[in-house]
């Protein structure tokens, strides 16, 4: 009797035991195939980017090809100016002379207002928090941001200067207000991954509010620029 | 007036008194979180703004050039920058007064004061010419530009 009892034990633990197996094992190759196949998604969708890519490098080096074709015949005087004009437009994009409109994002940043004690200095927005705000929508392909309406160039510098911070030499205060051009849900992503700059800002209260918009204005560069560094070639690369 | 100003922005410079920073991951071998230890996006990061703080006219980084689309950050090892790879040591060069780029960077509780604890070999050089090369990506613009309005 007392055998027998310990027999349907030792019975019912195998039976478990193997159903647990079992469902371990399906478990663990079902896994396997979804993880395959997330891949594989991953892989197919970054195969359509680069021949998107490919596509928009084609069509660029056509356009340039047919200008250089325009330079070459020389005579067609039309499309010679033309051709610099557009260039010209082009380059002033890039340098940030120009507004650029477009979907983008909304990034609004503030002083904390927890009132805790300790240094005040932490609960405040600083010239760092912004600098890198900014480089991380840069960072995630943003075609255009500015500060409080002041462009960011190739020039542009962020500083602080006591209570304020000073953009490209001007002065901005809290409220910061940080459009940028590009696609939001990239930008957005960009911002708030864990540890991300928005992640490692929201211990000290400081408030951050992101925004999708379907269009954002990023305004002009404006600052008069005085060049002292000579210029010994004028190549243009764009 | 604009094209030469525009050529100046993506063109080649060349500067009389410039500044070349060279930064290097730190020799000392020490216990501890190693990545203290190494030269991160952000410190190039702050360098550069520093530069530009001080009114360099021009600022590259191991020959990537600084432009308003430029952007510095962290790929494991290696540092991406404009979206090209570059690795220590860290040449930076800047178009300017050598003489205020250079206290910019070395004020007490600056960016050089604050990396020197961790070792993080860096060498401030005054030239009498540095030679800031171009921006040399392609930009694939995706937003609309609805004006052109010139305002320099």
């Amino acid at each position: 009797m007392r055998k027998n009892h310990f027999l349907f034990a030792l019975t019912l633990i195998c039976v478990l035991l193997g159903m647990i197996i079992g469902i371990q094992y399906n478990t663990v190759k079902k896994q396997n195939s979804l993880t395959e196949n997330q891949r594989l998604t991953e892989l197919t969708a970054t195969l359509k980017k680069v021949q998107d890519e490919k596509d928009a490098l084609q069509a660029h080096l056509e356009e340039k090809e047919k200008i250089i074709k325009d330079y070459e015949n020389g005579l067609n005087y039309g499309a010679t100016v033309e051709n610099l004009q557009s260039e010209i437009g082009q380059l002033r994009v890039f340098s940030g002379l120009t507004e650029v409109r477009g979907p983008g994002i909304m990034v609004s940043m503030n002083d904390s207002s927890i009132k805790k004690s300790g240094d005040s200095n932490a609960y405040l927005v600083h010239a760092e928090d912004i600098l890198a705000v900014m480089n991380e929508l840069n960072v995630a392909g943003a075609e255009a941001v500015s500060i409080n309406g002041q462009r960011l160039v190739g020039k542009s510098s962020v500083s602080c200067a006591g209570s304020i911070v000073m953009v490209n030499g001007e002065r901005v205060a809290a409220p910061f207000e940080i459009l940028a051009v590009g696609d939001g849900d990239i930008l957005q992503s960009a911002l708030k991954f864990p540890g991300g700059v928005v992640d490692n800002l929201a211990p000290w209260g400081i408030e951050i509010i992101i925004k999708k918009e379907a269009e954002v204005v990023v305004p002009p560069y404006t600052q008069t620029v005085l060049w002292k560094a000579p210029v010994l070639e004028q190549e243009v690369v764009q | 007036m604009i094209a030469p100003i525009l050529g100046l922005i993506l063109g080649v410079l060349i500067g009389v008194a410039s500044k070349v920073v060279i930064m290097n991951d730190s020799s000392i071998k020490k216990s501890g979180d190693s990545n203290a230890y190494l030269v991160h996006a952000e410190d190039i990061l702050a360098v550069m703004n520093e530069l530009n703080v001080a009114g360099a006219e021009a600022v590259s980084i191991n020959g990537q050039r600084l432009v308003g689309k430029s952007s510095v950050s962290c790929a494991g090892s290696i540092v991406m920058v404009n979206g090209e790879r570059v690795a220590a040591p860290f040449e930076i060069l800047a178009v300017g007064d050598g003489d205020i780029l250079q206290s910019a960077l070395k004020f007490p509780g600056g960016v050089v004061d604050n990396l020197a604890p961790w070792g993080i070999e860096i060498i401030i050089k005054k030239e009498a010419e540095v030679v800031v090369p171009p921006y040399t990506q392609t930009v694939l613009w995706k937003a609309p530009v609805l004006e052109q309005e010139v305002v320099q």
